[in-house]
């Protein structure tokens, strides 16, 4: 270590001023990122990261301050900077990339004032030659178009391209150091491939440092060369991106590491932490991880305050006084499968739904110019009883639309989905009988939506089965049995949501949707919103009450990892269309369509020893969009003009595979080239 | 943070209770005043400002028990020293009526009037840009245009309009209030139910084959509670703003009833000569209305705070 560490932080501790005294959020954070290093600082929320990346660029507004320790950017303490030294730092040694770009665009400037402002407030160009810059910076983060870019407002661009916006907007000014907050979050897979190999394509050529805030294991083992993991404000164990995920040492890290869904033997009972985050504050004696450790020893534990300690070789340091002890195999996993019973017969049938959004767009609303936007196009498929069926794609490509169809909450233009006889898909959920409001329910995405926070859990419940047909006299006995069922504690029926966690919140949607007693359990994004721990308690629930009830699941995802270790079949979707369909375990180890070979080696595995080679989409102009194959524009196995010209026909690619491509299976497993998603650690 | 207050009642953490003596339920709604008070001091402001109104309440409820002259009773020897005197604590107006007596019961009409017209207003109001917000479509579009034209109508035109029509009443000066209570309180609720609409509980409520009506006013309104609780308090001091202007303008209740606006009109003669026949009843408006604002601004700050 002889070099001068970018940025190190020597017993940081963060407070927020709080009614009766101050809450300390990070506690006596000490590590260094070095030049040209990515770090990747790692925890759930509420774990104090983005509060210690605040601390970093001395955001920290009125309630939250520094409570000890330092905070040093090149040797140069950043804590006691004065206001006007700290804005020259900002402006031309630290930038910051936050999660959500549209948040960070002003949406009434342009991309070219926006680009140019902070470098020309902080006298590094002049304004002629910052435009130039400008063009250059755009050029670099591989935008298509850049002088026209300039005069766009950010509205007028997709997710993907306002973050590399956001990301030229770091680079102009030619800092040191990077703050990445949840950088890609926001996005799709495959952009997100696309994103994290530019920043590290832009690492390398500008030779900038990294510091990765995030919550997604697979993007740090795919990005970083060095790993901190936080827990409780605390960091409990750093080291090289191998030794965390070759070798972790705290609980906590390889709790966290285990029940990611997607690696391992498919519908395993994920090994899912008890209990809860705890809150910032919250008096526990010793370990912070104590309460929710398996490895847990009362008296050695709880006795002393931890210290991170080094006791193995290399700069691997653990928070943990068991660490030694605990080494080898992962936490044990249930390895039986949750599954007593076997799909059986179809019980819904899609058979050519389409549903067509008209957007009328006119100056002032006098000339509207229709704009029709396919959300689904002919989709043909069929759900068995007691199966888990995965629709998966990218936002947009309608999968949620299909799930609205399927309630009733939206109506099919054309098309038929057939149950018990009966075509329902044009009849909206105000329309439906009682037995077929029942046959579907549904969990919704957000825990923070889901529930109305005017009643109480038991009183939500109490509602759900009323409508549901269940006498008065049994209500009070039912919602006691349905509380028990997604395992929560019968107190909690007296809170109202506000007093839940997202954890929670989602049990309770679980919970209303089952009071109907439900043949078919549609579950939109179920877990997308909810932290690793608790994703993973949420999947082994969702598996539990659709096998003890033999239930059809209809999974609609984004997460290639749950959908994988949930799913029986897949559906594939891209803008609208089916583009394959067959048996999880098919779909997933031979990825026929080209679409989906995309989208799957666009997966971040949380091993680093297996990089992500993503393969780049095309991007090219379709001659007459709305005819031929809906992801000609974009792929990387284009034939022709027979692609744009004529709908590709299906291809059973084994008995139980389907895709339409107007390649034959023999021709597909030609491998394309690839590009790495990350620069080499 | 941000969101409501998270701070809930003690009374609805059970569900209803059965039928329980009177001396029980005296002491829970003893404890819910004792609560609510408790939660109304931890700000200033709305503790300045519920005192201001507590004590207007006050001497309205209490005028028929205070020691006054009698509100419409003249006495001509106090017109030779209208000033206050130890007779007449606040002086006499113009016609050598007791002005402390007027003011007292003049709290009546504002405090009787007001409530009414705003809670009439809200009633409306809110079913109107709850149901318009709520189906959207037509019904929204002729509601919110019918809205649009009132607000853009010159109010005061208007009710002057109605009242020399069909001449001065409480219940016309309700009326008049209500003509601009109801467009605002409709167009409020009309943004609130329109975000509110689109989250979740409410698809799943229809997934379980609630009626629009139950999904309306028993899923949504009382969602939307915080900011129209917060619009109601600073809207009953506009309204008594109002029922001021209109006694001002002659158009309020007939004399010799005793009105703030009224005796403020009848002031002006005499501004010059007597000013403390027009301040004093200035004064009671004024704190009254600025009580019930600064109430506002405090919910809004103790439910920012929590």
């Amino acid at each position: 270590m002889s070099t001068t560490p970018i940025l190190s932080y020597r017993e940081l501790s963060v407070a927020y001023r709080a009614v009766g005294g101050s809450v300390e959020a990070v506690r006596a954070v000490t590590f260094d990122v070095e030049p040209r290093q990515s770090f990747g600082l790692v925890g759930e929320s509420g774990c104090g990261k983005s509060t210690l990346a605040m601390a970093t660029m001395g955001y920290l507004g009125d309630s939250g301050f520094i409570s000890h320790g330092s905070v040093s950017l090149l040797g140069k303490d950043l804590v006691g900077m004065d206001a006007g030294a700290l804005r020259a730092v900002r402006g031309s040694q630290i930038a910051m990339v936050y999660q959500d770009p549209m948040a960070s665009l002003n949406p009434a400037m342009t991309i070219g004032r926006q680009l140019t402002e902070g470098p020309v407030r902080h006298g590094l160009f002049a304004r002629r030659e910052a435009r130039e810059q400008a063009i250059e910076m755009l050029r670099g983060v591989r935008l298509a178009d850049a002088e026209r870019m300039l005069d766009r407002y950010p509205h007028q661009l997709s997710g993907g391209q306002q973050q590399r916006v956001v990301i030229a907007m770091a680079l102009i000014a030619r800092p040191k150091l990077i703050l990445l907050d949840e950088p890609t979050t926001g996005l799709d897979v495959t952009v997100e491939a696309a994103v994290l190999d530019l920043i590290a394509s832009l690492k390398e050529r500008f030779g900038v440092t990294l510091l990765y805030i995030s919550h997604n294991l697979g993007l740090v083992a795919q990005v970083c060369d060095r790993v901190a993991i936080m827990y409780g404000g605390e960091i409990v164990e750093i080291g090289s991106v191998d030794d965390i995920f070759k070798n972790p040492r705290h609980p906590y890290t390889r709790a966290l590491l285990a029940c990611l869904p997607g690696a391992g033997e498919t519908r395993r009972r994920l090994p899912a932490l008890p209990g809860q985050i705890p809150s910032p504050g919250a008096a526990i004696p010793g370990c912070v991880f104590g309460p929710r450790c398996g490895e847990f020893h009362a008296g050695l534990c709880d006795s002393r305050p931890i210290t991170l300690e080094r006791p193995f070789l290399g700069d691997h340091a653990v928070r943990c006084v068991r660490s030694r002890a605990i080494s080898g195999a992962m936490p044990a996993s249930s390895p039986a499968p949750l599954r007593r019973v076997p799909p059986s017969s179809p019980l819904v049938g899609i058979e050519g739904v389409s549903k067509t959004y008209v957007s009328a767009k006119g100056p002032f609303g006098l000339k509207p110019a229709y704009r029709t936007v396919n959300a689904n196009a002919g989709l043909d498929f069929e759900a068995n009883r007691s199966e888990v069926l995965a629709i998966v794609g990218e936002s947009g490509s309608g999968k949620s639309t299909f799930a609205k169809i399927l309630t009733g909450l939206e109506t099919a233009d054309e098309g038929k989905i057939i149950i018990g006889g009966n075509d329902i898909a044009r009849t909206p959920a105000r329309r439906r009988s009682r037995a077929l409001l029942k046959t579907f329910q549904m969990v919704f995405q957000n825990p923070d939506d889901t529930l109305n926070p005017s009643f109480s859990v038991a009183a939500a419940l109490r509602r759900s089965l009323k409508k549901a047909g269940v006498p008065r006299r049994d209500l009070a006995r039912r919602v006691h049995e349905l509380l028990a069922v997604v395992r929560l504690p019968q107190e909690l029926g007296d809170r109202r949501p506000y007093r839940l966690s997202g954890g929670q919140k989602q049990r309770v949607a679980i919970a209303r949707a089952l009071a109907a007693g439900p043949s078919v359990l549609v579950c939109d994004e179920p877990v997308s919103a909810l932290d690793v721990s608790v994703q993973a308690a949420i999947t082994n629930l969702l598996l539990d009450v659709q096998d003890s009830n033999a239930m059809t699941i209809i999974l609609i995802s984004h997460d290639l990892g749950l959908v994988q270790h949930m799913a029986d079949r897949v559906v594939v979707m891209y803008a609208g269309h089916v583009v394959q369909f067959g048996a999880a375990r098919d779909v997933y180890s031979r990825p026929q369509h080209p679409y989906t070979e995309v989208l799957l080696s666009a997966r971040l595995n949380p091993d680093p020893r297996r990089p992500t080679h993503a393969i780049p989409m095309a991007r090219r102009e379709s001659p007459a969009p709305g005819k031929g194959c809906c992801f000609a524009a974009r792929c990387p196995r284009y034939i022709g003009p027979v692609c744009d010209a004529e709908a590709p026909p299906p291809r059973p690619a084994s008995d139980r595979n389907v895709f339409y491509c107007h390649w034959s299976p023999a021709d597909l497993a030609r491998p394309l080239p690839a590009m790495p998603a990350s620069g080499s650690p | 943070m941000g969101k409501a207050a998270p701070t809930s009642l003690p009374a609805d953490s059970g569900a209803s209770p059965a039928r329980r003596g009177s001396a029980e339920r005296f002491i829970r709604l003893a404890g819910l005043v004792a609560y609510a008070w408790r939660y109304v001091r931890r700000s200033g402001t709305a503790t300045f400002g519920l005192t201001l109104v507590a004590f207007w309440v006050a001497a309205a409820l209490l005028a028929p028990l205070l020691p006054l002259h009698d509100p419409i009773a003249i006495d001509y020897a106090a017109l030779n020293y209208p000033y206050p005197t130890l007779n007449h604590w606040l002086g006499v107006d113009p016609k050598g009526r007791d002005m402390l007596a007027r003011i007292v019961w003049g709290a009546r009409i504002a405090l009787g009037l007001a409530p009414v017209s705003v809670l009439c207003g809200y009633v409306i109001g809110c079913a109107l840009g709850t149901v318009a917000a709520y189906f959207g479509g037509w019904i929204d579009t002729v509601a919110s245009r019918l809205i649009d034209v009132i607000l853009a109508f010159p109010v005061l035109v208007l009710y002057i309009l109605l009242i020399t029509t069909v001449g001065p009443s409480a219940l016309n000066i309700v009326a008049a209030a209500l003509m601009s209570i109801v467009p605002a309180v409709a167009r409020l609720t009309r943004g609130l139910i329109l975000e509110l609409k689109t989250r979740d509980f409410v698809a799943a409520a229809q997934l379980r084959g609630e009626s629009s009506l139950y999904i309306m006013f028993v899923e949504l309104l009382p969602n939307a509670r915080g900011p129209v609780i917060l619009d109601a308090c600073a809207r009953f001091g506009w309204t008594i703003v109002l029922i001021g202007i209109l006694g001002f303008l002659g158009v309020g209740l007939p004399p010799p009833t005793p009105d703030w606006g009224g005796m403020i009109r009848e002031a002006t003669n005499v501004l010059l000569v007597w000013p403390h026949m027009a301040i004093f009843p200035c004064i009671a408006l004024a704190t009254l209305v600025i009580g019930f604002n600064l109430v506002a601004d405090g919910i809004a700050e103790l439910s920012n705070r929590a």
